[in-house]
């Protein structure tokens, strides 16, 4: 893929462009995930399935079964794409993911311990109440100090991994402990499954708020992306705007894991390689994350389902399959 | 005297760190056009108190004000459009053109939603264009040299456009073909387009070359006052613990250790 030229700032038309290029790719997608499964549905029966001019078997499978679950798979692969954009300029790191605070590891802690008291129906609930427990005990635990310390990045990305290995031991613990029988669905939580995803309509609603409430501090990032001296010379105020972003992660984090387990690498590969496609201009990344992140784990969640149909893959392993491939050649090719 | 407001002015400042005080009760006001240059020996200080003056860092007494306005009253952004601030060093985390990283210098003039206009990015290129980085809007920043980079984050802090400029080492990282020109630019900066100038200078030719005024800090008191009554090899002298020699004239003069 070659690298287009631009002078790096997004301008409202080239913003324009790029993001009306990567919608087109997210209905293509689309179209593709309501057609194909166990029955093939032709564009046509799903056009008519989806405007409401038909009934049947073939109208209810797109309809009730594979809509919701496509928009759940694009909402938790954007919810996880913004909040890895976010916490790469905030953490000043690309290596940074959605999980780096520890979040994944609390809900995964609340999801396992509902599977594992035979409590099915909690086990969303319990994912939710986990990862704002981890959420708070990370930036409870980053602001306590003898000196009462400024709050830095450094201090909070070592308390979440911290805290993430705590999380990491309860949950080998709890695999350790259940019953054969619960450790399949268990593994499945915790690699990412959209099996369970009921409905997709939380995710949506959450995904739109954080990519507005994240697009309201683009330009504060990119003049954070540039160091925390730099911003603060510049009129942002680092610590508040840091905070808020960080929430705002937090919470598109928290309402992906609870749809779809800890999906991984979506949130990792899906900035770091647009970045270095389009550059670092977050007026542009966050958006272009949304769409291409709830892309790309739209057509996982697609070929999970039917690649080795009858049986189903956790989509977390085709994310994985695929975005390493796709980030060993962007690396090569790119900006890094 | 001048009896307009100073751009900047602050009245018994004291700043320590780690307990031990660096300045105390220092009185200044920072006209525009003047240059002023703080000198001082290692660990002094220096970093601490233009980071101080520019409001990024808190201060254990005293009160400073931009252009007759308490700090305390300016909001960030306000801040930020009254003063630059050119730290030591800047480390490049992500990839960034060079038009880009001068962009940034804009970003205090303009409201939350709203793009850089083309005035924005013609005063970037030409900011640009005087620290001879004319050209270059499409280059990766952090595939510049060392210097090239210095000289990109001056220009970023001329499109920022503030009227007070505190720099920390301006002229590291840079050849001395390229000191000379770009506090050249610097010192135009104070004498033509009326910028107030506080900067950080390690090298005492540089510092005689360009200050009309400055602040020597390190000694039992930090003392202020015109170029040629701060920077004389008694005071210097007392200030770097050394004996300095005074050499050579007009451009060419400068201290060195005997």
């Amino acid at each position: 893929m070659p690298v287009p030229p631009h002078s790096g700032f997004a301008t409202p038309g080239r913003t324009a462009a790029v993001l009306a290029v990567l919608a087109a790719a997210a209905l293509l997608a689309l179209a593709w995930a309501l057609s194909v499964g166990s029955v093939a549905v032709d564009s046509a029966a799903v056009f008519h399935a989806l405007t409401g001019g038909a009934s049947g078997t073939e109208s209810a499978i797109v309809r009730e079964l594979r809509l919701p679950r496509a928009l759940a798979a694009f909402a938790v692969g954007g919810l996880l794409a913004l909040a890895g954009a976010l916490m790469q300029v905030l953490l000043r790191n690309p290596l940074a993911d959605p999980y780096i605070l520890g979040l994944s590891g609390g809900a995964a802690v609340g999801a396992l311990g509902a599977m594992l008291a035979g409590a099915a129906a909690l086990v969303t609930p319990a994912a939710l109440v986990g990862a704002f427990a981890s959420t708070l005990i990370v930036f409870g635990l980053a602001r306590v100090g003898v000196d009462r310390a400024p709050w830095t990045t450094t201090r909070l990305l070592l308390t979440g991994v911290i805290v993430a290995a705590g999380w990491g031991a309860l949950i080998a613990l709890m695999l350790t402990l259940a019953p054969d029988a619960q450790v399949k669905g268990m593994l499945f939580w915790l690699i990412g499954d959209l099996g369970g995803a009921g409905t997709a309509v939380p995710a949506l609603v959450a995904l739109a708020f954080a990519l507005f409430g994240a697009l309201a501090f683009a330009r504060d990032l990119n003049v954070l992306a540039r160091g925390e001296d730099v911003a603060a010379a510049l009129g942002v105020a680092v610590a508040r705007t840091t905070l808020v972003l960080c929430a705002v992660a937090a919470f598109a984090t928290a309402a992906a894991v609870t749809t779809a387990g800890s999906v991984g690498f979506v949130g990792l590969v899906v900035p770091h390689g647009l970045r270095m496609v389009i550059g670092n201009d977050q007026r542009l990344l966050l958006p272009a994350s949304v769409l291409a992140g709830g892309t790309l784990l739209l057509l996982a969640d697609t070929l999970a389902r039917t690649v080795v149909a009858p049986i189903q893959l956790p989509v977390g392993v085709i994310t994985a399959l695929v975005g390493v491939p796709l980030l060993l050649v962007l690396l090569t090719r790119g900006r890094t | 005297m001048t009896t307009e407001t100073p751009c900047l002015s602050c009245r018994g400042l004291v700043l320590s760190v780690a307990g031990r005080t660096l300045v105390s009760d220092l009185d200044l006001d920072v006209h525009a056009g003047e240059c002023w240059v703080v000198v001082g020996p290692n660990g002094a200080g220096k970093t601490t108190l233009v980071s101080a003056l520019a409001g990024l860092r808190p201060v254990q007494a005293g009160a400073i004000a931009y252009d007759g306005t308490p700090l305390a009253d300016l909001g960030p952004r306000e801040r930020a459009r009254r003063r630059g601030f050119l730290p030591q060093d800047t480390v490049d985390h992500f990839p960034a053109t060079v038009l880009e990283t001068a962009l940034v210098g804009r970003h205090p003039h303009l409201s939350r939603w709203q793009w850089e206009s083309a005035a924005d990015v013609d005063r970037a290129r030409a900011a640009l264009s005087t620290f001879g980085l004319a050209g270059l809007d499409g280059r990766d920043a952090r595939t510049l040299s060392g210097g090239e980079r210095r000289r990109l984050a001056l220009a970023a802090l001329v499109a920022q456009d503030a009227g007070l400029l505190l720099l920390d080492e301006p002229s590291s990282h840079l050849d001395l073909g390229a000191q000379v020109a770009a506090l050249d630019t610097v010192a135009a900066l104070a004498r033509n387009h009326g910028k107030a100038i506080v900067m950080v200078l390690h090298d005492l030719h540089l510092a005689l070359r360009y200050a009309d005024h400055a602040i020597a800090i390190g000694g039992p008191r930090t003392r202020t006052g015109t170029a040629g009554d701060i920077l004389t090899t008694a005071t210097l002298s007392e200030l770097f613990g050394h004996r300095l020699l005074a050499v050579g004239d007009g451009a060419a003069r400068t201290f060195l250790p005997v």
